[in-house]
């Protein structure tokens, strides 16, 4: 890459004035293709963030007289919002659900099924038995991953409603998403999510040449031994990704939960917001369908994503300086 | 090569712009809204037009400015376009007034086109309506659901009718009730169109089963609590009889997922039976302030309380998704037993075309396909739903008097007619026609839907159907909410708080009502709010 | 022969049968319900006489609107998103990886917390600008919409692979007589095809599922995308035909299965990629 900038370096300093040209033409002009790009995120991604911001400050609302005619209250919403009973609720569930449900059920699932796909078989019927069954199973992990997440919502729903597939095997006779919303998004969460860290995980144990095994086998480690002090240092690194992706995935999930357990604003932040933005309640200075409040409950949200991603981020780049 | 490498940039900026270029005029193309365009161009035959007396005479306070009309009319050869509003449910009450209305425009001289904007079903029509308003763009003349008429005549959208009502002969026909909903702050603000009543719904056959009076009045909140309680007692052969796995005998609306049905469907009909008006209401009109805590709203919170927690109610059919299609198929099935609801279910929930008919009359009558089509069918249907479903009025607290209440559809004028005297006089007429005693009969005939005008009982097709009749006797004791703007807000806090005591989340009244008094001060404030003295007993 | 049973891989087959229930048990409503003409209820059930004619039944209006209608407005947004993310991408992804200039990392930085965000984040503050703009209801604005919420996924890729074509083949090219931009598109473009190909099936499988946006920024039910459309089914006041629900969500699930096996295999090699940087 270097030499490019070399070239049109070259260019610049004592050419003519149609080299000048041409170099524009050549290394200015190809640069402008980047420009639909920022664009798009810029006035679809970075201003409406912005724009967020401002109108959190103001009582504009969806419907009623601040419809047309909002102005700036100062901080009022954040206020409202941060002494919501529901949205400290909501943010202790969201919490709850995404260190239950992503950094134990589908990392310790996805780990397990990774482990287990990368096992070497018995030979005979037995082997050949077994890896029909992880077959089975990989296809199945990774359907429910990618199936879109309003059909899995409403799929688990029908099948933790009464008479439905999960409820019946447990001899529950009454809706268990009705009753255990938390339960019941944690359960459709972990089978949503495993599959990426099923193979993000069994990419990293390909990834592991087998040699040290077999000198780990010599020294006489067992298993265990193996695993904690030969696989796990190795995929720590994955580890790590995997923490970080499937973190901010489930903390900001609107979709699965929405189409499960429909609009509780006390159980997840996204639904707070959600329902904040289109119901019908709201502080006493705006209309009904407060979008202001809901930004503001929007902003706070916005702030402790970053925080993860951030934190996340930093740890990242402080483990791969030790590695 | 300077010619290829224009032509490569260009190319890529080209099919970029294109591909942004293409998706903006899909969009333009797909995004056209339902609108059903009927343009009707009457072209000015008489050269000056004179103010036909009609128009003179409801409007006596704006002669002056309908002389200018006068003038108006014969300078200009482009029509003046009225646009109306409206959703698909009413199709069949506007359409045919729009025709009359057309004729009689002709015939007088006007050139006037109606433009129809029909919001096709399965759009929330308020939502749409409101955005509407907010964004300037509402019609002309519009349908709106009456409870909003508070909340956009505070917001300056609605236009007061007060001097057309006043030289209405027609205005007389109106019960009062029908007028107070209306009206606000003594101006009036439209003209009901379709109102509905609440009452008790019970399975006839059921409290046979179980030994209970058929017909059935219960005289107070006890008597129904009662009733519940003996059909409690009598689930396990209920559930052997019909068939059905779970039997509850009684349903109050609860929770969010209700939306606005729990407050007014569940709620309302117990508070306003709850103590003596003026405190059985969610709104002070005396003080302007929302109430907090009364004696009313402690009986009505006890009422949830008391059901919910002895099982006489049903707890999952409040959060499903589809809670209005679950409560129609359950009551038909007998999965309950007593059921609070509107007056429309009668044909909308359960009658032969309805969304859940019975079973067993379906079968009885021959009806294939869970719809009874032919004319016998129906006939012999319908005869077969009075033996099973039964309704009663809703008793007030202690019985001393009866409880309903009503919601509707009006019909209003945009303010932004204000500064056109002539369109103003022409969208009045329009009202007048598609309010006329004959459409609004034939309409409310048709959808068996409560006529808001008394004298809607002299027409034939009308005074034929005697559920209508019977029902119609409701409206002189009906009342409406307190549609004031913050209503939703206030509605809301009920929802929740019904929706917790449903779930077992509040097992007492007095809990109960300290969490409803903390949501109402937090969405109206907390100087918007009073509270009255509480008795417990 | 004598060959002794392997008794530890009991434990292995009872794990992978918990798997394989847990993973099928939602699916086995969705697929065998679609079937069902007679589905009136959540409740599982298996159809007596199973037939297409949920399939059929969804050629006819639901509240003024047929169903199909959503899978077509699907395609068109889907499509048109595709292209428009799979364009933009691969210009701003020659940039990126063809010329070095200040910035460039922060930018990078950015794109992978924009593809971290929640979507929810991002449709909220766009419904009150839309609103404020009257565009509302108006595909073109969601396509412009979907495309930034993609753009940062398909960005990514685009980056990760023309970095991964060597640039020495362009500056043969170069030496040869061809510009930079020609260089790029004569010589790279080729080699980068299948990726650009799975960009796009990419950008569209992920247009195809969202359902946020079109949630917050449609309105009217006969310009819904499927994702919606379905969850407008379960809002029905009156009758829902879980039959018809379970079809409808088949069908809309397939064209997605389908993408996903076809680039699966690349998808895996991204996600090993993750690990290995």
């Amino acid at each position: 890459m270097e030499r490019w900038v070399n070239l049109s370096g070259a260019g610049k300093s004592a050419a003519p004035a149609s080299a000048r040209t041409a170099a524009l033409v050549e290394f200015t002009l190809p640069k402008l293709l980047i420009v639909p790009a920022l664009a798009l995120i810029g006035l679809f991604v970075v201003f409406p963030l912005v724009w967020s911001v401002v109108m959190s400050f103001t009582n504009y609302s969806m419907l009623g007289v601040t419809a047309r005619k909002w102005g700036f209250i100062g901080l009022k919403n954040y206020i409202w919002v941060l002494t919501d009973p529901d949205f400290q609720a909501a943010i202790a569930n969201s919490f709850i659900f995404t260190i239950v449900s992503a950094l134990i059920g589908q990392a310790l699932l996805g780990l397990a099924l990774a482990v287990v796909m990368r096992m070497k078989g018995p030979e005979g019927w037995v082997g050949a038995a077994t890896k029909v069954l992880k077959v089975i199973a990989g296809a199945l992990v990774f359907v429910a991953w990618i199936i879109p997440e309003v059909v899995a919502g409403y799929c688990w729903a029908a099948a933790m409603s009464r008479g439905g597939l999960f409820t019946a095997m447990f001899g529950i006779n009454y809706n268990f998403y009705v009753r255990h919303p938390l339960q019941a998004m944690i359960i459709a969460n972990i089978w949503r999510g495993t599959a990426f860290s099923m193979i993000l995980f069994m990419a990293a144990l390909e990834s592991i040449p087998n040699y040290i095994y077999e000198a780990a086998e010599v020294d006489g480690a067992t298993p265990w031994q193996r695993f904690r002090y030969v696989t796990f240092p190795l995929i720590s690194n994955a580890l790590l990704v995997d923490f970080i992706l499937i973190t901010v995935w489930t903390f900001g999930l609107f979709t699965l939960i929405f189409t499960l357990i429909g609009p509780q604003m006390d159980y997840m932040w996204t639904l707070y917001v959600y329902v904040l933005a289109t119901g019908r309640m709201g502080p006493p200075w705006t209309g009904p369908g407060p979008l202001s409040t809901a930004a503001a409950a929007a902003d706070i949200m916005f702030v402790i994503v970053l925080a993860l991603i951030t934190g996340y981020l930093y740890a990242l780049r402080r483990l791969r300086r030790w590695a | 090569m300077p010619a290829e490498r224009g032509l490569s940039i260009a190319a890529i900026v080209i099919a970029i712009i294109a591909i942004i270029i293409a998706g903006i005029a899909i969009g333009q193309a797909m995004s056209k809204p339902h609108v059903l365009t009927k343009t009707v161009v009457t072209t000015v035959v008489k050269s000056a037009v004179p103010v036909t007396k009609t128009v003179v005479k409801t409007a006596t306070a704006t002669v002056t400015k309908t002389a200018t009309m006068t003038a108006t009319v014969t300078k200009t050869s482009k029509p003046i376009v009225l646009t109306i509003e409206y959703g698909e449910p009413w199709k069949d009450l506007v359409q045919p007034a729009i025709q009359k209305f057309e004729a009689w425009a002709s015939s007088h001289g006007y050139n006037v086109q109606v433009k129809q904007v029909m919001l096709p079903y399965g759009i929330n029509f308020m939502q749409r309506i409101s955005s509407d308003f907010a964004a300037g763009t509402a019609g002309d003349v519009v349908i709106i659901d009456s409870f909003m008429i508070p909340a956009f005549a505070k917001a300056g959208y609605l236009y007061p009718l007060d001097n057309f009502v006043k030289n209405w002969p027609d205005w007389q026909y109106y019960p009062e009730p029908m007028k107070k909903i209306v009206t606000w702050f003594g101006h009036v603000y439209g003209i009901m169109i379709d109102t509905d009543v609440r009452m008790l719904w019970y399975r006839k056959d059921i409290f046979k089963m179980c030994g209970l009076p058929v017909p059935w009045q219960p005289k107070s909140w006890q008597d129904i609590i009662k009733a519940a309680e003996k059909l409690k007692s009598c689930a396990p052969k209920i559930e052997k009889a019909l068939g059905i796995n779970e039997f509850y005998p009684l349903y109050f609306p609860a929770g969010t997922k209700w939306g606005e049905a729990t407050t007014m469907q569940g709620f309302y009909m117990l508070l306003l039976g709850a103590a003596k008006p003026p405190y059985n209401r969610l709104y002070d009109y005396k003080t302007h302030k929302w109430i907090c805590k009364s004696t009313a709203l402690y009986r009505s919170f006890w009422f949830y309380v008391y059901t919910y927690k002895n099982g006489l109610e049903p707890v999952s059919y409040n959060f499903v998704s589809n809670v209005w299609g679950t409560m129609r198929k359950v009551f038909s099935e007998g999965k309950v037993a007593i059921l609070v609801g509107g007056s429309w279910e009668w044909g909308e929930g359960w009658g032969p075309q309805g969304i859940a008919p019975l079973k067993p009359c379906l079968q009885k009558c021959g009806c294939t396909g869970g719809k009874c089509t032919t004319s016998s069918q129906i006939q012999c249907y319908t005869a077969c739903e009075a033996q099973y479903i039964g309704f009663a009025k809703m008793p007030s607290y202690n019985g001393s008097r009866w409880v309903t209440i009503s919601g509707g559809w009006a019909i209003v004028i945009n303010d932004k007619l204000a500064n056109n005297p002539e369109k103003l006089q022409l969208a009045w007429k329009l009202i007048t026609f598609i309010t006329s005693r004959d459409n609004e009969a034939q309409y409310c005939a048709k959808y068996g839907k409560i006529c808001p005008r008394s004298d809607c009982a002299e027409v034939p097709i009308y005074a034929k159907n005697t559920y209508l009749k019977e029902i119609s006797q409701f409206l002189k004791f009906t009342d409406f909410r307190d549609a004031l703007p913050g209503y939703t807000k206030v509605s809301y806090a009920i929802q929740q708080v019904t929706g917790m005591i449903a779930k077992g989340e509040i097992t007492n009244a007095m809990t109960a009502l300290n969490k409803y008094c903390d949501l109402v001060k937090r969405y109206v404030g907390a100087n918007n709010v009073e509270v009255l003295p509480v008795q417990t007993s | 022969m004598g060959r002794r049973f392997p008794l530890s891989i009991i434990p292995v087959w009872a794990f992978l049968v918990f798997v394989i229930w847990y993973f099928a048990l939602p699916l086995v409503w969705m697929v065998v319900t679609a079937f069902n003409p007679n589905a009136y209820s959540v409740a599982f059930e298996i159809p007596k006489h199973p037939s297409l004619a949920n399939f059929l039944k969804l050629a006819k209006p639901v509240s003024g609107v047929v169903p199909y209608q959503w899978i077509v407005n699907s395609v068109i947004i889907s499509l048109a998103t595709a292209g428009l993310t799979t364009a933009v991408s691969l210009g701003a992804a020659f940039v990126l990886t063809r010329f070095s200039f200040r910035g460039q990392g922060a930018m990078l930085t950015a794109f992978v917390i924009f593809r971290l965000l929640p979507a929810l984040l991002i449709a909220l503050p766009l419904l009150i600008l839309f609103r404020m703009w009257g565009l509302l209801d108006n595909y073109g604005a969601l396509i412009l919409a979907l495309s930034a919420l993609i753009l940062p996924f398909t960005l990514m890729i685009a980056e990760s692979y023309f970095r991964a074509i060597p640039i020495t083949y362009e500056e043969a090219a170069m030496i040869d007589g061809c510009t930079k931009v020609g260089a790029f598109l004569r010589v790279t473009l080729p080699l980068a095809a299948p990726g650009l190909a799975t960009i796009f099936l990419l950008a569209f499988v992920i247009a195809w599922s969202q359902f946020v946006l079109p949630l917050f920024l449609i309105r009217t039910p006969s310009l819904f995308p499927a994702s919606v459309g379905i969850y407008f089914f379960y809002g029905q006041y009156g009758k829902v035909d879980y039959g018809k629900i379970a079809a409808f969500s088949l069908i809309y699930s397939i064209p997605v299965i389908v993408v996903y096996f076809v680039i699966q295999k690349y998808l895996r090699k991204g996600i090993a990629g993750l690990v290995a940087r």
